[in-house]
C-alpha cells in the first residue's frame, strides 16, 4: 500500500494505542480508530481504496447476513475482514482494520490477493448515508425496512431517503428486497445495477382483507397498494394501481420446502438454475437473508453451488436464534428488537414443538430506544405461548401489562427483574428435552447472554 | 350495554402503540362485561357521530398524515366539528391532537389548516421533544380520580392553547405541549387531547375509566358506577415511569 507520511503516522498511532488498551485490559473497538482518523481523516478511505468492500444495511436481519456472506468467502478461500455488530461508525471500522493490516498489505501485494479479499461490513441505517461513498463497495445489500426505534431513527421514509443517498453516491451495486415496497423503490431511481431477491410466488396465500399492513401506500404516487399475497409484515407481492410502481422481478427466489424450528430445507432459483440448502439458522426472515447473502455472492462473481452450500454451514449469529444445551434441556435466545421481530419471534415459537418455558425481556437504554410503547403495535394476541411467561429487563412492568391486555392472566406472569433469577424459575420448569425460548431486546440479551456466558461458560463470550 | 368507538384511519395512524389506547378501552370493557365494538374509519368512510360513543385519533409518519389530511379536513371537518360542540367522546394522540387544533406550522413556515375544532395552534421546531413525561392533572382531581398522568413523548410541534381551551395536565416531568409553559395536551367539551404514548391508557387506568364511565352516561342516561379493577400491573408501570423519569 502507497500512503502518505500522515496516514502512516496515523496507523502507527492507532495501532499503538490498540496495543496500550489492550495492554492496561480495556476494550480496544474504537478509540484507536478514533485516534488515527484525527490524525488523518481520509485514512478510512485510503485504507479500503481498490479493496472489495461489501456493506450489509437495513432494520432487520443485517448481522446474520453478514455472518452469511462470510461463510460464502471463506468457503471460497477468501480473507475477511468484517466488524461486530454495533461498531459500525467511522472510528469502528477504522480499528478494524487496522488490526487486520497484514490481510489488507497482502491484499495491496497483488491483484489475485486482492481479489481474494472480501471487507464485509455491517452498517447502521443512521450512518448508512455518511459511509457509504467513503467506503466504495463492491455491493450493497438493504435487506428491509421495518419499524424501528423511532426516537432514534426517526420515521421510515426518513431511513429509506438516508439508504437511497449513500446508493447513488457510492455507485455501488445493490442487491435488494423485491418484496418490501421501500426497500425496491431504492431501485426504481437507480442507473447503477439492481438486483433483487424475493419469494418464490408458488404456495402464496392470498392476504386476510382486514391484516394491518404497515407502509401501504405508494411512495410514489401516494395510492393504496394491492397485494396478491403477503409472506408477513409488508412484504408481499404489492403493485400500485395508479402508478404502475410494482414488485419488481426477483433475480434471485426461494422457497421453503420444510421447516421445523431447528431447520429448513430452502430451494433458491436463479437463471433457471435450483438448488438447494438445508439450514441449521430456522425462520423465514432467515430465508430472506439468506437469499441476500447469495445473490451478493452470485453478483460478485462466485458459482451458486458451492454458495448454497456454504450457507448450509452458517450457525446462528450470536443472540439470534442462538441455541444451546444446559444438560438435559435447551436455551434459545430470540432476540426482538422491534415490532416485526417479535411477531415473528412470538409466531415461530407458537409453531415450535419443543417448548418447554418461555420468557420474555424489555430493556430502554440507548440502543434499544427509550421509548417502549412500540410493544403496543405488535399483534400478540393470536400467538401467545400458553401458561406461564417469565417477565424480565428494566422495562418489565411494562411488558407484563402488555401481556395482561393481550389476556395473559396475571397469575401466568411470573416477574422479575432480576433476570437470573427468573431463568433459574424457568429452567426448572421446563421439562428434558425441551426447550426455554428466551425473547429479550438488545441490551437484555446482551446483558443476560453475558450472564449466561459466565456461569455456563459459552463460547464466543464477546460476539 | 355496549360502547362503540370509532377509530380514526387506523390504516395509516398506527404507531407508537397508539393502538394500545382502543385496547385499554376495550379490555377494560370486557372485564365488566360490557361489549365494546371497534369501527375503523379511514380515507373515504364517512363519519357517522351519531354510531360511535367514543372517537379515537392517534398518531402517525408524515407520509401517512400528508396522505389523510385532506380526507380528514376537507371532508370530515363538518361532521366532526359538529360532533365537538355535541359533546362526543374524543380521544386525541399526538399527531391526532395537533390535527384538531387552527393550523399546523411547518419548519419551513407553511401552515397546514387543521380540522378547527379546538382553539390552538401547533408550530414546528427543528429539535424534538423526547423522553418520558409525568404531568399532574386538576381535571382528573376534580373527578376524585388519580390526578397523575404519565407516558413517553416524541414530537417536533410546539402547541399553544387558546383561551377556550382547557389544559389536560401540568407538566412535573418532560415538555409538554410546547416546553415553554408547562401545559400538557388539552380539553374541551368532551375532547381529551395529549402528547402521551406509551402507551397512554393502559398506563393510566383513571383516565380509560373515566372514559368508558362518561360514555356509557351519555350512551344510556343513567351513572354507572364501574366495578372496580384490580390494578396492580398498571400501578407498577407508572411508578417505574414517576420514579426514574
Amino acid at each position: 500500500m502507497k500512503l502518505s507520511l500522515r496516514a502512516r503516522l496515523a496507523i502507527a498511532a492507532g495501532r499503538l494505542s490498540s496495543r496500550l488498551l489492550r495492554l492496561i485490559g480495556r476494550s480496544a473497538t474504537a478509540l484507536p480508530g478514533k485516534l488515527a482518523l484525527t490524525i488523518d481523516s481520509s485514512l478510512l478511505n485510503r485504507l479500503v481504496h481498490d479493496r472489495r468492500v461489501f456493506l450489509v444495511t437495513g432494520t432487520n436481519g443485517k448481522t446474520t447476513t453478514v455472518r452469511m456472506l462470510c461463510r460464502i468467502f471463506e468457503s471460497h478461500g477468501f480473507s475477511i475482514i468484517t466488524n461486530p455488530s454495533g461498531a459500525n461508525l467511522d472510528s469502528g471500522l477504522t480499528t478494524k482494520l487496522l488490526e487486520h493490516l497484514p490481510i489488507l498489505r497482502a491484499a495491496a501485494a497483488s491483484d489475485e490477493n486482492n481479489q481474494k479479499t472480501a471487507l464485509v461490513f455491517e452498517i447502521d441505517e443512521a450512518f448508512f448515508g455518511k459511509l457509504a461513498e467513503r467506503l466504495d463497495p463492491e455491493i450493497c445489500i438493504v435487506t428491509n425496512f421495518f419499524r424501528d426505534q423511532l426516537d432514534r431513527f426517526g420515521e421510515l421514509q426518513h431511513t429509506r431517503d438516508l439508504i437511497a443517498k449513500g446508493l447513488t453516491e457510492s455507485q455501488t451495486k445493490a442487491v435488494l428486497c423485491a418484496d418490501d415496497s421501500l426497500c425496491a423503490s431504492l431501485g426504481r431511481e437507480r442507473s447503477d445495477p439492481t438486483v433483487y431477491f424475493g419469494v418464490a410466488t408458488g404456495n402464496l396465500e392470498e392476504p386476510d382483507p382486514d391484516t394491518v399492513i404497515e407502509s401501504p401506500f405508494c411512495l410514489f404516487c401516494g395510492t393504496r397498494y394491492m397485494y396478491d399475497a403477503l409472506v408477513y409484515g409488508h412484504l408481499g407481492l404489492f403493485h400500485c394501481p395508479k402508478c404502475g410502481f410494482r414488485r419488481p422481478d426477483p433475480d434471485l427466489t426461494f422457497s421453503q420446502i420444510s421447516a421445523t424450528e431447528r431447520l429448513q430445507i430452502l430451494a433458491f432459483n436463479m437463471n433457471q438454475e435450483t438448488v438447494q440448502a438445508k439450514m441449521t439458522v430456522p425462520g423465514l426472515h432467515n430465508a430472506y437473508n439468506a437469499s441476500a447473502a447469495l445473490l451478493a455472492a452470485v453478483t460478485a462473481g462466485l458459482p451458486i453451488q458451492s454458495s448454497a452450500r456454504a450457507l448450509e454451514l452458517t450457525e446462528a449469529a450470536f443472540g439470534r436464534m442462538e441455541r444451546f444445551s444446559i444438560g438435559s434441556k435447551e436455551i434459545c435466545l430470540i432476540l426482538v428488537k422491534n415490532p416485526v421481530g417479535l411477531e415473528r419471534a412470538l409466531d415461530f415459537v407458537h409453531q415450535a414443538t419443543d417448548v418447554g418455558a418461555f420468557m420474555t425481556m424489555l430493556n430502554a437504554q440507548d440502543p434499544d430506544g427509550r421509548d417502549v410503547s412500540w410493544i403496543w403495535d405488535v399483534h400478540m394476541e393470536d400467538h401467545l405461548p400458553d401458561g406461564i411467561i417469565g417477565v424480565s429487563g428494566e422495562r418489565c412492568a411494562d411488558l407484563a401489562l402488555r401481556l395482561y391486555y393481550a389476556g395473559k392472566e396475571r397469575s401466568d406472569l411470573l416477574i422479575d427483574m432480576d433476570h437470573l433469577r427468573l431463568f433459574d424459575q424457568l429452567i426448572e420448569r421446563c421439562p428434558d428435552d425441551h426447550c426455554l425460548y428466551i425473547l429479550p431486546n438488545y441490551t437484555a440479551m446482551l446483558s443476560l447472554r453475558a450472564d449466561l456466558a459466565k456461569r455456563y461458560q459459552l463460547r464466543d463470550i464477546w460476539r | 350495554m355496549k360502547l362503540t368507538i370509532a377509530h380514526l384511519y387506523p390504516d395509516l395512524l398506527n404507531l407508537y402503540g397508539d393502538r394500545g389506547n382502543l385496547l385499554a378501552i376495550q379490555r377494560r370493557c370486557q372485564w365488566r362485561e360490557i361489549d365494546c365494538d371497534i369501527l375503523p374509519v379511514s380515507i373515504g368512510d364517512d363519519f357517522q357521530a351519531g354510531s360511535y360513543d367514543i372517537v379515537f385519533i392517534g398518531g402517525g409518519q408524515d407520509h401517512e398524515q400528508n396522505l389523510l389530511h385532506e380526507d380528514l379536513v376537507q371532508k370530515k371537518g363538518d361532521a366532526i366539528r359538529e360532533a365537538v360542540a355535541d359533546g362526543l367522546i374524543f380521544l386525541c394522540i399526538c399527531g391526532g391532537f395537533q390535527m384538531m387544533g387552527q393550523y399546523y406550522e411547518t419548519q419551513d413556515g407553511h401552515r397546514v389548516p387543521g380540522i378547527g375544532a379546538l382553539d390552538f395552534y401547533t408550530v414546528a421546531k427543528p429539535q424534538r421533544l423526547i423522553g418520558n413525561l409525568v404531568c399532574h392533572s386538576d381535571y382528573l382531581a376534580e373527578h376524585q380520580l388519580d390526578p397523575v398522568l404519565v407516558g413517553f413523548e416524541n414530537h417536533s410541534g410546539r402547541t399553544f392553547l387558546g383561551p377556550d381551551v382547557q389544559p389536560l395536565a401540568t407538566v412535573t416531568h418532560g415538555c409538554g405541549n410546547n416546553g415553554e409553559d408547562r401545559t400538557e395536551g388539552a380539553i374541551f367539551n368532551h375532547v381529551y387531547c395529549t402528547y402521551a404514548h406509551g402507551s397512554f391508557l393502559p398506563k393510566n387506568p383513571d383516565m380509560t375509566d373515566y372514559l368508558i364511565e362518561t360514555a356509557l352516561k351519555k350512551r344510556y342516561s343513567v351513572s354507572h358506577n364501574l366495578k372496580k379493577l384490580d390494578n396492580t400491573l398498571e400501578e407498577n408501570a407508572r411508578k417505574y415511569i414517576v420514579n426514574c423519569k
